[in-house]
């Protein structure tokens, strides 16, 4: 008698331990994820503000006669592959992974849909997108892999590396400066000036750039500013392009990825 | 276009880490060395290649997109560019030098040698080559790459599921007015994004009931190493070998400014050129040498 009137009392404190035990482990594993978090922002952080700028320094010193694609490819390389690795080391979840692979597919299929008009894809959009949702690591591993998987369609080049580094450096921007979820009209306009922004002077001018060592000419003023003055409408249109899949995309698929995240618990 | 592979092209068959370390060789080559001689060999050799791997039709899109990029970079280099000693004459008060033009045409000729090496490239390497390259390193990378890959083609079919139940619910629209249509095409996309984004997480799911993540992961491959790739592998390091020997002994060197001067043609230059043609020839031979067998075969049969 004694025993089974025991047992009710004794349960709910095992049960309310177990419930205690499981809450301080869960705040444990929140405070080491922060943790690890706020390492990953400063390793972001310094090789971009560091590491890329030394491998520039590097490649400008040892600037061999003519070699200018070889060192600017390297230069390229070595800057995409550390984010990249980042991402990897990190570990992602199977939720993470296979978010990231449909904004890809969403990317490469945006550009195949708008293949008879060049230059108007909504590929900087999405890419944008997906950096303010999911954040500049995943941002920028969206962008660099929607430019390398769709180069699997229309064709690798020399200038795949300059496009996932361009594209990568577009989301990476998205997820630093913009929040998951546009609340007003201002953040809407605010994104979409970003859009044009990043479109002309992100995406563009590292194009442009890039043909200028593709081409192999010389390294003076003249040859960017022309590349620059001829690239300048095709910048244009693609900036068009991106202010206006941003004003249809933006809003819609920000709120479609802000209920994911909210419902399945990633990438918050 | 991104899944095919020429069955009858048999370099596609070799491992691609092989394949890759050609390809690397055949791509750097040109933009290192940047000497006239060896950039116009290995512009023939992809040439050739090229045109065994696609035929006549890969020559449209090489005339249509590469020869304007080459002839606008010949052109544009002595606008530019007025180093070099000897003067030919003078372009709106500029002066248009021999050497200028002798180095836009040098990098014309590496422009179109790259880029025709990448359309081989291209052919010959299909993405579950890339993947099973960048999975040894990378594995969470090439996962994603692997599922964008297949997501494409399964979200164009959703699209089209969408588009006939829409209808079918009386809200798709046959109006040929073109904002209806956009409208029409919206609402599509929508109803796609959601439902790709849910089934995402049903992947996800999926793939950890299975395991995924549980162990260090390994990859299927569906390449090995066998004494074929060895032999080609070495031959090709053989190549590789020479020719940079050759580079790094200076039997050919090249200077365009001030003045132009080319390494002087001797007898070790011409044996190293010939090395550097083979080495860059070996998925032609190897072409060549498949289709005489097969020929062959067939007759006797």
């Amino acid at each position: 008698m004694t025993e089974l009137s025991a047992k009710p009392n004794i349960a709910p404190t095992l049960e309310a331990d177990r419930i205690a035990a499981a809450e301080l482990l869960r705040a444990e594993q929140d405070a080491a994820e922060k943790k690890r978090a706020r390492l990953r922002r400063i390793v972001t952080a310094v090789l971009l503000l560091v590491f890329v700028p030394s491998v520039i320094a590097v490649g400008l010193i040892g600037w061999q006669d003519r070699q200018y694609y070889i060192v600017s490819a390297l230069i390229i390389l070595f800057s995409v592959l550390p984010f990249l690795l980042v991402f990897e080391k990190r570990r992602p979840r199977a939720r993470e992974l296979t978010l990231v692979a449909v904004m890809v597919a969403l990317g490469v299929a945006g550009r195949a849909a708008f293949y008879m008009l060049p230059q108007f894809k909504p590929v900087v959009a999405i890419v944008i997108i997906a950096g303010c949702s999911l954040g500049f690591e995943a941002g920028f591993v969206t962008g660099a892999l929607t430019a390398f998987v769709s180069n699997m369609f229309f064709g690798q080049g020399p200038w795949t590396p300059y496009q996932m580094f361009a594209l990568g450096l577009v989301g990476f921007l998205a997820g630093i400066l913009f929040r998951s979820e546009i609340k007003s009209k201002l953040q809407l306009f605010l994104l979409m000036l970003f859009g044009a922004a990043a479109s002309v002077l992100v995406y563009g001018l590292i194009m442009d750039t890039a043909y200028v060592f593709m081409a192999g000419q010389n390294f003076n003023l003249a040859a960017f500013a022309a590349a620059y003055a001829s690239g300048l409408p095709f910048n244009l249109i693609l900036a068009g392009a991106t202010v206006f899949f941003l004003l249809v995309l933006a809003k819609p698929l920000l709120n479609k990825l802000a209920r994911i995240k909210l419902k399945h618990g990633v990438f918050r | 276009m991104a899944y095919e592979t020429d069955q009858r092209d048999s370099f596609s068959t070799v491992n691609p880490i092989v394949a890759f370390v050609f390809f690397a060789f055949a791509l750097i080559m040109p933009m290192l060395l940047m000497h006239p001689v060896l950039t116009g060999i290995s512009f023939f050799a992809a040439l050739v290649w090229l045109f065994l791997l696609r035929g006549k039709k890969a020559f449209g899109p090489l005339l249509k997109f590469v020869l304007p990029v080459m002839l606008l970079t010949a052109i544009l280099n002595p606008i530019f560019n007025h180093g070099g000693v000897t003067i030919l004459f003078y372009f709106r008060y500029n002066p248009i030098t021999l050497e200028s033009i002798l180095y836009g045409a040098a990098s014309a000729l590496m422009l179109g040698a790259v880029i025709t090496w990448f359309s081989c490239f291209n052919a010959v390497f299909t993405a579950d080559k890339i993947i099973y390259l960048t999975g040894r390193f990378a594995p969470s990378l090439s996962l994603i790459i692997s599922m964008a890959l297949r997501f494409v083609p399964l979200f164009t079919k959703q699209a089209g599921r969408i588009a006939l139940a829409q209808r079918g619910a009386g809200a798709g629209t046959h109006s040929r007015n073109i904002f209806k249509k956009a409208r029409n095409g919206l609402s599509i996309l929508s109803a796609l994004i959601t439902w790709a984004l849910e089934s995402s997480v049903t992947t996800a799911d999926s793939m950890r009931a299975r395991g995924y993540g549980l162990h260090p992961r390994k990859s299927f491959a569906n390449y090995r190493f066998d004494g074929r790739d060895a032999a080609i592998g070495a031959l090709i390091a053989a190549g590789i070998l020479a020719t940079g020997l050759a580079a790094g002994f200076r039997v050919f060197s090249v200077r365009f400014f001030p003045s132009f001067k080319l390494n002087a043609v001797t007898p070790l230059f011409i044996a190293a050129c010939a090395v550097y043609a083979l080495t860059l020839l070996i998925p032609t031979i190897m072409y060549l040498e498949e289709a005489l067998k097969w020929r062959l075969l067939r007759s006797k049969i």
